[in-house]
């Protein structure tokens, strides 16, 4: 994603979003009937209002975050990001747990919440994370995700300002877990709004930083890279709503007949 | 002190408790042994001959070529990614599409294995798609030397003579869905036009490999 997905305020955003895009930018669907259903197929009814918040993200992304990360791999011994993810992945697990609450994934709670025992204890306050070692690995969870859960379609592609690749349900997802987060809570009731900036901040760069050589390498491979990352996200986010047990039942090449229904792989939206 | 060592106790035990055991790998059934062998015999060939940095890129492209076609069953995956646009073009257009789709995938995979370095496989669960033993998803992970494991899972068709991959899915990513969605909405995007899929294609591929040698590896 060209941008980190936890910034100040998303709703004001979307919001905006929103308005420009229903105002314009809807683009014309071809006549022959076949290529419109391929056309409809792609789901994204404001392809050019998000092309153009994508260019202006994508300008951004090259001129801030991607220089930043680059020097913070760069300058950052491997360890010590690794312990900046501990630690931002440790700081969240109130919005985890409360996701995994809600989806009903009780043996996922239990991980989220040992993770967090060990690594806030013998971890140092999350700066080490020992739970990986003793088999509980961190998986993240968002309110999109649970809402998919439930049964929300994610409705038309939405490229955000600032956050990147998104749609309604997942735009409401990231509205919704910043509302519910304690640290945000303790930011504002404390009037230490730095607090959240700095961490929204801190997980861009690191999430950025993960990313960069995925990014170019797909960057400089696609033909049409808005598409490349959009058709990209959207199997993302089907797999991390599907926990990323594989689902049997999304299309692939030669490959005839019903295919099998993998188990627990139902209600993931295909990826096209 | 006791407060102390009361919590990093009742960690452990907690933690000991909630520990999830991985269910052992799937049933050796004699299908699932010789799937299992081929994606395994695969992929460290890919890493042993593809991630030496003493070769040329040319040299590692061909390589690329071979374990491609060995693998995969390319026109399969071609068709798929030209979607109901392959029903629509011409012969020549199909030919001229799967030769350059072909020569795209070599130049990328080339290129990201050339980067690559102390990577393993490793094989997991086996499970077969349907009840002839003519279609199986496997399990894999690949270890690096460090970050967390990367999850693939292979799609792999077994009605012909030997097995061939038709899908690979990297953390619920594959490769032909994300070309699929890239390419019709390129097609769309110059009303309807084929042509102009090729002509980027053309484009991408141009470039002569090089014959050079790198003298030593970069640092990263």
């Amino acid at each position: 994603m060209p941008l980190g997905r936890f910034l100040g305020r998303p709703r004001r955003l979307i919001a905006v979003a929103f308005a420009a895009g229903f105002l314009s930018a809807c683009a014309t669907p071809p006549e022959d009937a076949e290529l419109r259903a391929e056309f409809e197929k792609q789901n994204d009814p404001i392809e050019r209002l998000n092309r153009g918040v994508f260019e202006v993200n994508y300008a951004l992304d090259a001129l801030l975050l991607k220089p930043a990360a680059q020097s913070y791999r760069d300058l950052v011994p491997d360890y010590g990001r690794d312990s900046v993810r501990s630690f931002l992945n440790n700081l969240g697990t109130p919005v985890v747990l409360a996701n995994d609450v809600l989806q009903g994934e009780a043996e996922r709670a239990r991980i989220t919440v040992a993770r967090f025992l060990v690594n806030t204890t013998i971890g140092l306050g999350g700066l080490f994370d020992v739970a990986t070692d003793l088999g509980l690995v961190y998986h993240g969870e968002d309110f999109g995700q649970t809402l998919a859960v439930w049964g929300t379609e994610e409705g038309f592609y939405l490229m955000l300002p600032l956050f990147g690749p998104s749609n309604p349900r997942d735009g409401i997802g990231l509205v919704v877990d910043f509302l519910i987060d304690p640290f945000n809570w303790y930011a504002r009731g404390y009037d230490r709004a730095y607090l959240t900036y700095g961490r929204a901040g801190t997980h861009a760069v690191d999430h950025r930083a993960r990313n960069i050589d995925i990014l170019d390498e797909l960057e400089e491979t696609s033909i049409d890279y808005y598409s490349a990352i959009r058709s990209l996200y959207r199997q993302r986010r089907a797999d991390e709503i599907a926990n990323g047990r594989p689902s049997a039942n999304v299309p692939a090449p030669g490959i005839s007949g019903p295919a099998a229904k993998a188990p627990g792989g139902d209600k993931v939206s295909e990826a096209e | 002190m006791i407060g102390r060592r009361g919590v990093l106790v009742a960690t452990a035990l907690l933690t000991i408790g909630l520990t999830v055991a991985t269910p052992a790998a799937a049933s050796a059934g004699k299908a699932d042994g010789k799937i299992a062998g081929f994606i395994q015999d695969l992929a460290d060939r890919a890493v042993s001959q593809l991630t030496p940095k003493d070769i040329s890129e040319r040299e590692r492209a061909r390589r690329m070529r071979v374990l491609l076609e060995e693998g995969f069953d390319m026109d399969a995956i071609g068709k798929f990614v030209l979607g109901l646009y392959w029903r629509r073009a011409s012969e020549a257009q199909r030919t001229e599409f799967l030769t350059l789709y072909r020569e795209l995938v070599v130049r990328n995979y080339a290129a990201l294995f050339g980067k690559y370095t102390g990577e393993a496989v490793e094989i997991g669960q086996i499970r077969p798609l349907d009840n002839n033993n003519e279609a199986f998803l496997v399990d894999s992970r690949v270890l690096r030397p460090e970050g967390p494991p990367i999850p693939i899972v292979w799609r792999v068709r077994n009605n012909s003579s030997s097995p061939k991959i038709v899908d690979v899915r990297v953390e619920g990513v594959s490769m032909p869905i994300t070309h699929r969605n890239e390419y019709s909405a390129v097609i769309q995007r110059s009303g309807g036009k084929l042509d102009s899929l090729l002509a980027a294609l053309r484009k991408k591929t141009a470039r002569p490999l090089s014959d050079e040698v790198p003298a030593a590896a970069p640092p990263r």
